[in-house]
């Protein structure tokens, strides 16, 4: 069933329609707010009120743009948010890594082949990753979470942060140049 | 080689954040996931308390609670103290004033004489309070002659 005929039934009280829904883009609204705040408990709570929030927001929902855009700017507003109140800087958790991780080829290459540090593991790749991440503001770090870890295109980004398609781009060329100086080592 | 550098870098970058892809929560997370959403739509629990409310809580309750159980504390102290210090400084009058209340019996009240009382003694005759005629013969009343002045005397009961 398509994404509109479930928001149809859920702006009419359908829970059910509600929960195809959750279940529809938990994994991709969960993974945002993960990579936002770096902790699985925080994103967790974020998707959590995110999902809640919809729904009680669904009423005004006029379906000027898809359900899936409605719902990602309500969670990355909360991330943005959340990270302005809690300016921590918790370290991701090294055991999160799926072990499919192990066997993709791009990650084989990265730490066996040409890495000047050959003897950097995953955990240590991972964890330099994820201090060089937390080094960027939020708008930054928002893009290249949207668009290089889940793969959204700049078009459905400038939709999700209301901004045109050159801010996305700029924002993006910004961001991916302050990480390759903070890896450095890691990347040549 | 400067040059395959430079175009190496972004292409290694671009593996690495793809490699953040395979960060995953806890193993069934997501099986329960929608659940929650829809118990907290269903039944909603109470806002997450203030910073100012958890530091009340967490902080300046306990610590409230404290002063005020060590303020209770020292006045019982400084009274105990202070009682010690009187004792001391006069033993034998504070023994005896506590004698004489542990004896001391309490004050009886003063027997009605109405014939000490002027004002019992007028109201004697109008008394409901068993008057005794002293005197006077029966069919006084129906005398045309001031009538005697009756003792009467009366005890409490």
């Amino acid at each position: 069933m398509e994404d509109r005929a479930l928001v149809r039934r859920a702006q009419q009280g359908d829970l059910e329609a509600y929960d195809t829904l959750v279940r529809r883009y938990q994994e991709r609204i969960y993974a945002t707010l993960y990579h936002m705040t770096s902790s699985h408990e925080d994103a967790s709570d974020l998707a959590q009120e995110s999902f809640v929030k919809a729904f009680r927001a669904l009423p005004s929902f006029k379906g000027d743009s898809s359900f899936f855009t409605w719902l990602y700017r309500i969670a990355v507003n909360k991330a943005i948010n959340f990270r302005k109140l809690k300016k921590n800087k918790a370290q991701m958790s090294l055991n999160d890594l799926d072990f499919t991780a192990e066997h993709d080829p791009a990650i084989v290459e990265l730490i066996s082949e040409k890495t000047p540090r050959r003897d950097a593991s995953l955990a240590e790749l991972q964890q330099h990753l994820n201090e060089a991440l937390q080094e960027l503001s939020e708008v930054h770090r928002l893009v290249v979470t949207l668009h290089d870890i889940q793969g959204l295109s700049h078009e459905e980004i400038s939709k999700i942060l209301d901004c045109n398609v050159g801010t996305v781009r700029s924002r993006l060329f910004y961001a991916r140049q302050q990480l390759q100086a903070l890896l450095a080592g890691y990347l040549q | 080689m400067e040059k395959e550098s430079h175009h190496e870098s972004p292409r290694r970058l671009g593996s690495l954040l793809k490699w953040k892809r395979h960060e995953q929560p806890p193993p069934g997370y997501f099986s329960s996931f929608s659940h929650g959403v829809l118990a907290e739509i269903q039944f909603p629990s109470e806002p997450p308390s203030s910073p100012w409310a958890s530091w009340w809580n967490q902080v300046a309750g306990p610590a409230l609670a404290c002063s005020y159980g060590l303020m209770l504390g020292g006045i019982l102290f400084i009274g105990l103290a202070a009682s010690q210090s009187a004792h001391d400084a006069h033993p034998s009058s504070f023994v005896q004033h506590w004698a004489i209340l542990g004896s001391q019996s309490p004050p009886r009240m003063p027997a009605l004489e109405t014939r000490d009382n002027p004002v019992l003694l007028g109201s004697a005759s109008l008394s409901s309070l068993s008057p005794v005629i002293d005197s006077g013969p029966i069919g006084f009343m129906f005398e045309d002659r001031p009538s005697p002045i009756a003792r009467v005397s009366f005890s409490p009961r």
